[in-house]
């Protein structure tokens, strides 16, 4: 039974042109309206959970339901099945002057963890992004929070149209300056439906190349190094003991329950995503005839698969006792010669963990695909 | 069924440039006579093939009976057969052409003779045709009929002053034009007491009859039941159904003298009934066959590869379905070292290379790596023998070649005069030797040149459409083998020989299309997880050399709760791409770097 619960707010003051999320504009009537929905949901399914370790808030704009609504949904968890004390808390907000004046009220809540989305600390390349804030607001936002004991993550973002490492190193060095518990560097990946997909195609974007991606992702990780940052997954580096709790639930392949429109959970062997369409979610949860998409019986083998492949997404990598307890030897049997041919090619190292090499990091797709592979 | 006489009877075609409205005149006159209505008219009813819709291009002919009768009262039989428009099917044209006494000749106002108009007059003309032109689309803003008038006048030196104007979109004309086929066409002249002899201009394969013959009987008659033969090739057999196209298959009792219609004899194979030959009657045969037989013979060829090597059984199923109504395609098995087990096929020329590529791909579902084109070579080896050589691969070792042999064609381009110059540089650049230039009129100009085969092959075409911005139009004929200095060029990935990659060149040619090979090579593979190096190389010794860098990173950027099963199902996507990919030794090569060969004939 998990006790990770995601909760999924699918609403967006604006829509970013790189994101594929789930994301709507909307009345705050209907957000209300689907935060009573998640409310439904909860009750219905709260005999999945267990008592909370870790809880997410996650758009979306999570802050689009108002510290009201969000603080109503961790009410409803506390009832049943219940908050632990020391549960990590983290709600996804924009670093504008908007998000960043609810913080207080947040922490008050219970909320420990923020993970902000500023994207980059260069003005020139904010309104590309389609971001509704300047640098500055963003480091007071990241101010702000560190200042009322939040743990604050931030999200940057390299490859993005028209940045050149220059910037990049001036935001790595804010960053760092900044100081933040632990900090998410993603490379822009174009996404299938998105409005930087249309431009792309049409010819309208121009990119930084494969090259210069790679180049800035390496100076990154070497940047943040030296200011003490962790690289512990592919997108991700802490400060010690700063890792996000939450998202390692993710990685090592445990359970987790979704709640709310587009949400996805994993329980009992099965995964799913919830209806994804605000409206029909909730009339979903308030009939009670559920139409999940994507959803998966995960066979052994295949669950197996996946845990390596997750796995070593952690730069710790796979515990291979872990994996053997949870699969049985017979099922890692079957697929340690693909992890040898993969050691063979220098993408993994294998001793009583299998995990990436600096190689294997930067082609981790080819590795995920060759273990998943049935 | 009304009978006519010999004297009433009209066998015509309609020649023309490709999309100079060939096909929709031959609609106006289905309908006109009644032939079809246009409520069960789809648009082109000739044009069976969903391929020759879609290209507007005519593959097959068929041939139409229509009833005719004149404003006078007189009825007549008209016998439409189509031809196929392009430079591939000259064989097929000439031998459709010989079914009939008669040619509509149809020209596009706005555009004026082109290659193929040419071309299909000079044949017509050859077969001591009446021509009767036809200046189509005189509706368009840009029609020029006057000028039209003066380029068939001059470049066909066919008389034009009473040329229809029509326009057989808006079926303007269509009267005068039947008029003129009952007029001015001479009807067939042959001796109905004589032995039967019928010129097989065309057949299909039909899975309940066998194979179908299109016939026009020249002297005697046919009917069911007639043990015939096949002169070419002695086989006999009973005639089982004769009939006619209206264009629908009707059976009737006899075909006579001048007819034109088709035959069944329980013939299995479209082998066994070459288009060209002559059928008699087996108990009383003719002592002459017609002219003009030779059986069709390909010109192009490549290999053809499933990029799934479990597929081969199903290409071999699909290349005899299609070779059941197409005699001139050849194939063979094959095998390349790099791409598994393939045939060597044998096309017509490049067009039919496409049609038949597509057609595999669209009507059977196969996924295919064609190799790039060659010609026919003749190697005259030092002990004395001339092997041919129809695939690069299979050269024999430069010392023992004493001189090798490539086709040349005459080479016939149409082109706006402010186009000479890079037409010309274009034609320099590919062994082209120049023969004449003619000034059909005072923007016009017609050149002539002398061209190996495998130049054209090497996207010639649209090199050239390129150059003249679509103006030019082009037609070739072979015109023999000549000896020249060719040597094979390699290509190796990662240092070893790539077979199906291979291709012959001119000496001179050799260091700057290797080293255009190698860069659009480059170009084609996609980066992977290793360095591939793209070599070309004469006899092991290295001439060009590229090198593709591998990714320097391949990794999805964020993975959490709901990303998991799609991201699962974007690496299965991924992979299901990589099916497109060749994997050649550790390298994967996309289907296009096979035709790469083709696209470095940009100087």
């Amino acid at each position: 039974m998990p006790s990770a619960v995601y909760v999924h707010i699918p609403f967006c003051r604006i829509r970013c042109p790189y994101c594929d999320f789930d994301a709507y504009r909307a009345p705050r009537r209907a957000i209300e309206g689907h935060t009573e929905a998640v409310l439904a949901e909860i009750a219905s399914r709260r005999h999945e959970l267990r008592p909370i370790t870790s809880l997410y808030f996650g758009g979306g704009t999570p802050t689009t339901a108002g510290a009201a609504g969000l603080r109503a949904v961790m009410e409803t968890l506390r009832a049943a099945p219940g908050l632990l004390p020391d549960a990590e808390v983290t709600v996804e907000a924009n670093p504008t002057p908007r998000d960043a004046a609810i913080l207080g009220e947040l922490r008050g809540l219970g909320v420990t963890r923020v993970s902000l989305g500023v994207q980059s600390f260069t003005d020139r390349l904010l309104p590309m992004l389609g971001r509704d804030h300047s640098a500055a607001e963003a480091a007071d936002a990241v101010r702000q929070a560190l200042s009322l004991g939040l743990e604050v993550s931030l999200d940057l973002m390299c490859g993005v149209p028209g940045q050149t490492m220059r910037d990049w190193q001036a935001d790595l060095a804010t960053a760092a300056h900044l100081s933040p518990g632990h900090i998410s560097v993603y490379m822009l990946t174009l996404e299938a439906g998105t409005r930087y997909e249309r431009l792309h195609a049409g010819g309208r974007l121009e990119l930084p190349g494969e090259d210069e991606q790679a180049d800035m992702y390496e100076a990154a990780l070497e940047r943040l190094a030296q200011s003490g940052y962790e690289h512990y997954e592919v997108s991700n580096l802490a400060l010690p003991g700063r890792q996000s709790r939450h998202n390692r639930v993710y990685w090592q392949n445990r359970e987790y329950a979704g709640f709310g429109a587009g949400a996805s959970s994993c329980v009992a062997g099965q995964r799913w995503t919830n209806e994804s369409h605000p409206t029909a979610y909730a009339e979903a949860v308030r009939s009670g005839v559920r139409m999940p998409s994507l959803l998966e019986r995960l066979p052994p083998e295949r669950a197996m698969r996946e845990t390596l492949a997750l796995g070593l997404r952690l730069l710790e990598g796979v515990e291979l006792t872990t994996v053997r307890e949870r699969y049985g030897a017979g099922r890692l049997a079957r697929v340690l010669p693909v992890l040898r041919s993969l050691a063979v090619r220098g993408l993994v190292t294998i001793a009583d963990r299998a995990a990436l090499t600096r190689r294997g990091l930067m082609l981790y797709d080819g590795v995920a695909a060759q273990i998943l592979a049935p | 069924m009304n009978t006519y006489s010999q004297d009433h009877i009209r066998n015509f075609c309609i020649i023309a440039h490709i999309d100079h409205g060939k096909s929709t005149l031959a609609d106006r006159i289905l309908e006109h006579t009644g032939a079809i209505t246009g409520r069960d008219m789809q648009a082109q009813a000739l044009d069976t093939m969903d391929i020759e819709r879609e290209r507007g291009i005519t593959i097959k002919m068929t041939a139409v009976r229509l009833r005719h009768t004149t404003p006078g009262g007189e009825g007549y039989e008209l016998n439409l057969i189509d031809t196929p428009g392009h430079v591939d099917f000259t064989y097929e044209v000439s031998r459709s052409l010989a079914a009939c006494e008669g040619a509509l000749l149809v020209v596009d106002a706005a555009q004026g003779v082109e290659a193929q108009t040419m071309a299909n007059v000079n044949l017509a003309m050859a077969h001591d045709l009446a021509i009767i032109p036809v200046i189509n689309k005189i509706d368009l803003p840009a029609a020029e009929p006057e000028r039209v008038r003066d380029e068939i006048e001059n470049v066909l030196s066919l008389e034009a002053h009473e040329a229809v104007l029509a326009s057989a979109k808006q079926g303007i004309g269509t009267a005068d034009i039947l008029d003129r086929i009952v007029r001015l066409i001479p009807p067939p002249s042959g001796d109905p007491l004589a032995p039967l002899r019928a010129l097989v201009f065309d057949s299909h394969f039909d899975p309940y009859l066998g194979v179908v013959c299109y016939v026009r009987i020249i002297d005697g008659r046919m009917q069911p039941g007639m043990p015939i033969r096949f002169m070419a090739n002695g086989k006999e057999f009973e005639v089982g159904t004769v009939g006619v196209f209206r264009p629908k298959m009707e059976n009737s009792e006899a075909l006579l003298t001048g007819e034109v219609g088709f035959f069944t004899a329980s013939i299995k194979t479209i082998g066994e009934a070459n288009v060209g030959d002559t059928v008699t009657e087996a108990e009383r045969p003719a002592t002459e066959a017609l002219p003009g037989y030779r059986k069709a013979k390909p010109m192009v060829f490549c290999g053809l590869y499933p990029i799934d090597s479990k597929d081969f059984p199903d290409l071999r199923e699909a290349l005899e379905k299609l070779q059941m109504n197409d005699a001139a395609l050849s194939f063979e098995p094959e095998t390349s070292a790099a791409l598994g087990f393939g045939y060597r096929c044998g096309f017509l020329g490049l067009l039919h290379l496409e049609i038949i590529q597509e057609r595999l791909e669209r009507e059977f579902g196969l996924e295919l790596i064609a190799t790039s084109p060659s010609v026919v070579f003749h190697v005259n080896r030092a002990d004395g023998t001339m092997i041919e050589v129809d695939n690069p691969a299979h050269m024999p070792e430069p010392t023992t070649i004493l001189s090798i042999e490539e086709p040349y064609v005459e080479a016939t381009v149409f082109i706006p005069s402010t186009y000479v110059g890079t037409v010309m540089d274009l034609a320099r650049d590919r062994r082209g030797e120049f023969v004449k230039m003619d000034h059909p009129g005072p923007d016009r100009v017609v050149l002539h040149y002398q061209m190996p085969l495998g130049e054209i092959l090497m996207d010639f075409f649209d090199q050239l459409k390129s150059r003249t911005r679509g103006y030019a139009s082009f037609d070739y004929e072979p015109s023999g083998y000549r000896e020249s200095k060719l040597i094979k060029l390699d290509i190796l990935l990662n240092g070893d020989p790539v077979d199906a990659l291979s291709f012959i060149t001119h000496r001179e040619k050799a260091f700057p299309r290797a080293k255009a090979l190698a860069e659009k090579m480059k170009e084609v593979v996609p980066r992977q997880q290793y360095e591939v190096r793209i070599q070309a190389a004469i006899g092991g010794k290295i001439i060009a050399a590229e090198t593709v860098k591998p990714f320097r990173k391949n990794v999805t950027a964020k993975c959490y709760g709901g990303d998991i099963t799609r991201k699962r199902k974007l690496l299965e996507k991924q992979k299901e791409g990589k099916k497109r990919m060749k994997q050649i030794g550790a390298v994967e090569i996309p289907q296009e770097a096979f035709l790469s060969v083709l696209k470095i004939g940009e100087s």
